[in-house]
């Protein structure tokens, strides 16, 4: 990437868009971390079952 | 600023980016597609070499060229990657049947890498056309590649079952995959039946396919887990080395030919030879590793006169010349990881097989039917030549030739065009033949076709008859022997161990270690390794073959086979017993005792300082698992164990208290009970406990020695000391001062000829002979040890070593000249002691003074 296209696609503050992380559940925060990057598969794959949609092109449902 | 700013939670965005990243993983990277077993990257670089041509009745091609290729049109990722997974397509001892075919080194199942992709060579195997055939017959469906510039296919027609044949191994995430090869006959036979039956059951499948056929050979254990595997998709087999056991004049030798599937050659006699050096088992003399270029062969030479059976035993147990497999078939089934069964498996590919060989038949019918149009069109033309050839020749240019055609002689577009483009030649008599034929051909062509597709009985005999097809070419016999059952590995570890004769030695902290002969005999005046403040609580002459019995305060046990003690120098500290066996920090060692023989019939008497006594049969003693220590007497809250002797039935034992009390009597006072019981109350104690436990042949033993706190020895007949029932006061064995108190702090057995090591706290030892001490009787105080400071003593070495055995019993004092005690085995309701005169044994003592 050039530097003006990332100045255009991603630093430029008047076309730029932030995401702002925010932490409002801690707890549930700490739940979810440890059940995507854990040590257990298990509560892993059952996530991955509930929330990701195969079957579909890239569109995503979380919750 | 003009920011447009999203808020949003930790959690909603680590779940979004973490299931498109999850999605990607699982769908596009790691996980084959059940239809032709390929994960992307296999089927990128086995497309991009069929579409460059290198295939296998062409010269071999350049690996880095293939790797350019495949990161350049298709798969933008690493080189490494790339060929990586290229090179294990070429693998024979990974695939059952190599995908590629490798000019050069290609790695070794030692894991030696394989030649960087700049100096190998590839090209397609001749079954991977296979994989491809009929891929330009619109058969598959095609998506855009990366950047839009190319088409790449999304699954492969696969003409055979590869997911079974080859099988495959990844980790997404939350999926994992691994299926083992299997039989390429085989498979094709089972999805041959399946076609014909569309509703067998898994047994009729199961007479094709027996289990995994793994390149490397070997033996595959455990129908059951087959059966397993085949139903659910997951199931444990044991795969086994093939072995075959050689016999020379001086030693027999193990040689391995086959080896599971999957583990590395050079690791594998890398751990059998570090059993060797470690002696971790007795008889291995040498590993060899003997493969070359006709094969795989690895000999273990062993010891003629040991069991060849139980070593192999041990290395199948303890390295990977035996192995588990474990079947987990996931692959990707209609975008979605699946957990497969062997059926459903089948009928993907079979389904798949329908939907290719129906899309070929189409694009075949299309063709043909455009071309039997054409070939009409031509003969009408021919038929009526002088005309076509006066209105061509009267038309302005080629598109007014063709307009005319079609307005005069009802051609239709693509006729007009095709005789339009005729060369001359082609109106000679015999391309007129040759056009008529074709015609037939094409005729006959397209009613197949149309029979095809109107069937699926046909079609089915198609797909039948290509894997018939494919069978017949490259079908080969089945490397891997399946057993029903799994053999148990029975491991006779006695056998194993060593027999050489060592000394071990205990000290209180717990510091154990192994002395050899050699090292024992060479200890010359060093001092014996300890820690500073621990001190040495028995050395004893052991054999590998012993297990030792360690009692500790807190009233558990520990058993260590003595083979398992490591090794170390008569100087050295050696290690904490907790590597071997867990104990608490606070734990101490009260006790050692060797076992030879858990089977003979003594019992181990344990005593409380509390003044708890209890009595348990050896044999109770004896486990099979050791890892931690095991309750061996019940304690109260601040009681602790004291004391542990061996019991064989005839002795009779005396508690001493710290305040001078003495309690004697019979070993059968005391009841036999549980390991875990707390047993019964030894001795009536008040503000008093126990301080030594001493157990005697009443027919041999005579004395015993009772040592103080301020540096005075006693020494009595046991016979003074009055027989007394189990939990009494019993009798006080010295005359109790009236200016200070004075605490016993042991009592040993003592016999005239013992010399005693005293260890003092400085680290000097101090010899008292049993033979410089007189009598005294109960009623006079001590003497003095002589020369030693009082409150230096550390510790009394008594020297009885504790050792059951076959022909052993608790180590038996020498036979004194000495008036025999009697106290009978039989709970005695009047007895009568026999008083002692000391005449009989002046003579072996020297006339000193008895100091007060």
């Amino acid at each position: 990437m050039n530097a003006d296209q990332l100045w255009e696609t991603t630093m430029n503050p008047e076309t730029r868009t932030l995401i702002q992380v925010t932490i409002e559940d801690a707890a549930l925060v700490e739940r979810r971390v440890s059940v995507l990057m854990g040590d257990k598969v298990e509560p892993r794959r059952e996530w991955i079952e509930e929330n990701v949609q195969f079957s579909l092109e890239d569109t995503f449902t979380i919750e | 600023m003009s920011d447009k700013k999203i808020m949003m939670s930790l959690e909603d965005i680590m779940g979004e980016r973490f299931g498109r990243y999850s999605k990607y993983i699982i769908q596009d990277r790691a996980l084959p597609d059940v239809r032709d077993g390929l994960k992307p990257v296999q089927r990128r670089i086995l497309y991009a070499m069929y579409k460059e041509g290198n295939l296998y009745s062409k010269a071999y091609r350049k690996s880095a060229k293939t790797v350019g290729n495949v990161i350049g049109n298709y798969h933008p990722h690493g080189d490494t990657s790339v060929y990586e997974a290229l090179v294990r397509m070429s693998q024979d001892w990974k695939m059952r049947m190599p995908l590629i075919d490798m000019q050069g080194n290609n790695g070794s199942i030692d894991n030696d890498p394989a030649a960087a992709m700049r100096y190998t060579e590839a090209r397609l195997s001749k079954i991977s056309e296979t994989l491809l055939q009929d891929i330009d017959k619109e058969t598959v469906s095609m998506a855009l590649n990366f950047d839009d510039t190319e088409y790449e296919p999304t699954v492969l027609p696969a003409k055979f079952p590869n997911l079974l044949v080859n099988g495959a191994t990844g980790i997404s995430a939350g999926y994992a995959t691994d299926i083992p090869p299997h039989n390429l006959h085989e498979v094709i036979d089972a999805t041959i039946y399946r076609i014909k039956h569309q509703h067998c059951s898994l047994e009729d499948v199961m007479v094709y396919i027996k289990g995994p056929d793994f390149p490397t050979g070997a033996i595959v254990e455990g129908k059951q887990g087959v059966i397993d595997a085949f139903t659910k998709g997951r199931g444990k087999v044991v795969v086994r080395s093939k072995v075959d056991i050689v016999e020379s004049k001086t030693n027999q030798s193990i040689v391995i030919t086959e080896i599971p599937y999957e583990v590395n050659k050079a690791d594998l006699v890398r751990k059998i030879d570090e059993i060797r050096f470690n002696k971790a088992i007795d008889g291995l003399i040498e590993v060899r590793d003997e493969s070359d270029r006709n094969g795989l062969r690895i000999v273990v030479d062993v010891k003629k006169d040991i069991s060849i059976k139980n070593t192999l035993n041990y290395l199948y147990k303890n390295t990977d010349l035996q192995k588990n497999y474990n079947y987990n078939m996931v692959a990707i089934k209609d975008k979605r990881p699946t957990l497969l069964g062997l059926l459903s498996i089948l009928d993907a590919y079979i389904a798949h097989q329908e939907d290719v060989v129906t899309k070929r038949s189409m694009f075949n019918l299309n063709k043909a039917q455009s071309r039997l149009h054409i070939v009409e069109g031509l003969m009408k033309a021919i038929s009526i030549l002088d005309d076509v050839v006066y209105t061509i020749r009267h038309s302005k240019d080629k598109a007014d030739a063709k307009k005319n055609l079609i307005l005069q002689y009802d051609f239709t577009e693509k006729q007009a065009e095709a005789i339009v483009m005729l060369q001359l030649y082609r109106l000679t008599n015999t391309d007129i033949v040759a056009l008529e034929e074709e015609t037939q051909d094409l005729m006959h062509q397209v009613e197949e076709l149309e029979a095809i597709l109107g069937s699926s009985q046909r079609l089915r005999k198609v797909i039948i008859e290509e894997l018939e097809n494919v069978k017949k070419q490259f079908a080969s016999p089945r490397l891997t022997k399946i057993e029903d059952e799994i053999k148990d590995i029975v491991i006779d570890t006695e056998a194993m161990i060593a027999n050489e004769d060592v000394y071990v030695s205990i000290t209180q902290d717990g510091y154990i270690k192994r002395i050899s002969q050699r090292s024992y005999k060479a200890r010359g005046n060093w001092a014996f390794g300890k820690k500073e403040n621990d001190y040495l609580l028995s050395l004893m002459e052991a054999n590998t073959l012993n297990k030792l019995l360690l009692f500790t305060s807190q009233g558990n046990y520990l058993y260590i086979p003595v083979h398992k003690i490591e090794e170390f120098r008569w100087k050295d500290a050696g290690k904490h017993v907790s590597y071997l066996v867990k104990l608490n920090s606070q734990e101490k060692i009260v006790k050692a005792i060797l076992v030879e023989d858990f089977t003979q019939d003594v019992s181990i008497a344990l005593v409380s300082k509390g003044g708890q006594i209890k009595r348990t049969s050896l044999k109770e003693f004896e486990v099979t698992r050791y890892s931690k220590a095991m309750k061996c007497m019940t304690l109260k809250n601040e009681d602790s164990l004291c004391d542990v002797c061996v019991l064989d039935g005839h002795q009779a034992i005396i508690l001493v208290s710290k305040l001078g009390y003495a309690t004697l009597y019979s070993e059968e006072e005391i009841s036999l009970i549980g390991i875990k019981a707390a047993g019964v109350k030894g001795m009536n104690l008040k503000n008093d406990e126990i301080i030594s436990m001493v157990h005697f042949d009443p027919d041999k033993a005579t004395s015993i020695v009772l040592f103080n706190d301020q540096g005075g020895l006693k020494r009595l007949h046991i016979s003074d000391i009055p027989y007394c029932q189990r939990a009494t006061k019993g009798t006080l064995l010295f005359k109790k001062l009236k200016t200070k108190e004075v605490y016993l702090t042991k009592a040993i057995l003592a016999d005239p000829k013992d010399v005693y090591n005293v260890y003092l706290q400085n680290g000097q030892q101090y010899e008292i002979a049993v033979k410089d001490y007189h009598y005294l009787d109960l009623q006079a105080g001590f003497s003095t040890y002589g020369k030693i400071n009082v409150g230096d003593i550390q510790y009394i070495d008594d020297d009885h070593i504790l050792k059951i055995g076959k022909n052993m019993k608790p180590v038996e004092l020498e036979e004194v000249v000495e008036p025999t005690i009697h106290i009978y085995n039989e709970r005695p309701q009047n007895i009568h002691y026999e008083k002692l005169s000391f005449e009989d044994f002046l003579e072996d003592f020297n006339d000193e003074d008895i100091e007060e």
